[in-house]
């Protein structure tokens, strides 16, 4: 998955606005970042990825790319220029 | 056995800041919608012997011939005594019955059948009473939406006798230990007592409203162990008992949420329909009464005739989980609806 296939899926999760997301944002800044926002994104990475985010791990995270970084390779590189 | 009082979410607007749009998904998603809850001073207790009652009555066993009694709870009306032993008395049994307590939650009906099915296997019985119920409403801070609008209260009795048949039950019990911060009541107990600090309302980093003496989880922690555990138990059951996913009818989870079933069936890749999860939005989580609950609600109509293999599989609190793979005929009765007076 690309990062902005990422993005899509986890705008969808805080209702955001499609393609407003670009990585960098503070998630306490995120309005519809909750407990419910949490357990949706655990349950997207588990059926996208096969992978489980610990709560933990999710807690820790100050931003959009802190929680993209937790995805390691899975998240693929997108081609230079893009 | 449900208490007649009913909330709906849509009337708490209020704790979600008025935003319509988060309780349309709320409903949609996680299956909240209206709970059963008990009124003034209802116990689990109450809403257990009007379904120990009704049960006896209804099967028209002779109370002398009941050998045991055994009350799943974490509500129970007193720490002495046991909430069983005030049953006994208040159900008219006989001295040469055993009655104790299970402190257990939602995984606690399954304990509960697996007890009572030892008790009987062994020999020492012929007819136990099993009750389950939790008044969780009580529990909540009505100000913490993470968890009050999830809990609706029920009580529960099943009776296990001894039959001139032999059919085969499975029994998988577990225990993650390590997890019991996840879903608590902090204070009010032995460990740290109620005290003014204790009862002081705190507001949490999502802006959740409670004191230590509520009860409290920690969503995302228990969302993990249920999507983790769950799917396997699921797997070892069938590996124990030697069936396969598709010879079985149904399986009556502990009915958290929608959204945690949903997930785990998806996991499990069986077809979501065998998992009845109708129960969550009319009633509520029930805890420990949510599977006889569900069985009774949306089984009853299903298993009129004929025999049906089914999976019973409770998760929670404990962190524990437990599941059963049994036959299950001739299912009777529906939810009936709490009428006595304390």
């Amino acid at each position: 998955m690309t990062k902005k296939e990422f993005l899509n899926l986890f705008e969808e999760i805080i209702e955001a606005d499609p393609g407003s997301l670009k990585g960098s944002e503070t998630l306490v800044d995120i309005r519809k970042w909750d407990s419910l926002a949490v357990v949706g994104l655990i349950a997207m990475v588990d059926e996208n990825f096969g992978l489980t985010l610990s709560a933990k791990a999710i807690r820790d995270s100050k931003t959009v790319a802190d929680l993209i970084g937790l995805l390691g390779d899975r998240i693929l590189q997108e081609p230079a220029g893009t | 056995m449900i208490p007649p009082h009913r909330k709906r979410i849509d009337d708490e607007a209020d704790l979600y800041g008025g935003d319509r749009v988060q309780l349309e998904k709320l409903k949609k998603t996680i299956g909240l919608n209206e709970r059963h809850v008990v009124e003034g001073k209802t116990t689990s207790a109450d809403l257990c012997e009007e379904a120990a009652n009704r049960l006896l009555d209804l099967l028209g066993t002779d109370r002398g011939k009941v050998d045991a009694i055994v009350m799943v709870t974490q509500t129970p009306d007193y720490f002495q005594p046991a909430t069983a032993a005030y049953l006994h008395g208040k159900l008219g049994l006989p001295e040469d019955c055993a009655a104790f307590d299970v402190n257990l939650g939602c995984s606690g009906y399954v304990y509960g059948l697996w007890l009572a099915f030892l008790m009987v296997e062994s020999g020492g019985c012929e007819n136990v009473l099993l009750l389950a119920g939790d008044t969780m409403s009580r529990c909540v801070n009505p100000r913490d939406r993470a968890v009050a609008p999830l809990f609706g209260d029920a009580g529960s009795a099943t009776l296990v006798q001894r039959s001139g048949e032999s059919t085969p039950v499975y029994f998988c019990l577990n225990t993650d230990g390590r997890g019991y911060r996840h879903i608590i009541v902090p204070a009010g107990a032995f460990r740290m007592p109620k005290s003014e600090e204790t009862s002081r309302e705190f507001t949490d980093e999502n802006g959740n409203v409670r004191c230590l003496e509520n009860f409290a989880m920690n969503g995302a922690e228990v969302f993990n162990f249920s999507i983790k555990v769950e799917p396997v138990a699921i797997q070892e059951i069938l590996g124990y008992s030697g069936r396969s996913k598709e010879e079985i009818d149904y399986i009556v989870f502990h009915q958290a949420n929608r959204y945690i079933i949903s997930n785990i069936m998806r996991r499990l890749k069986i077809p979501p329909e065998k998992a009845p999860c109708g129960t969550v939005e009319k009633y509520g989580n029930q805890s420990s009464a949510s599977i006889p609950a569900t069985i009774c609600d949306s089984l009853a109509g299903e298993i009129r005739d004929g025999r049906r293999t089914v999976i019973l599989s409770g998760f929670g609190v404990g962190l524990s989980w437990a599941s059963c793979l049994a036959e299950l005929e001739r299912v009777g009765c529906g939810l009936a609806t709490y009428q006595s007076a304390p």
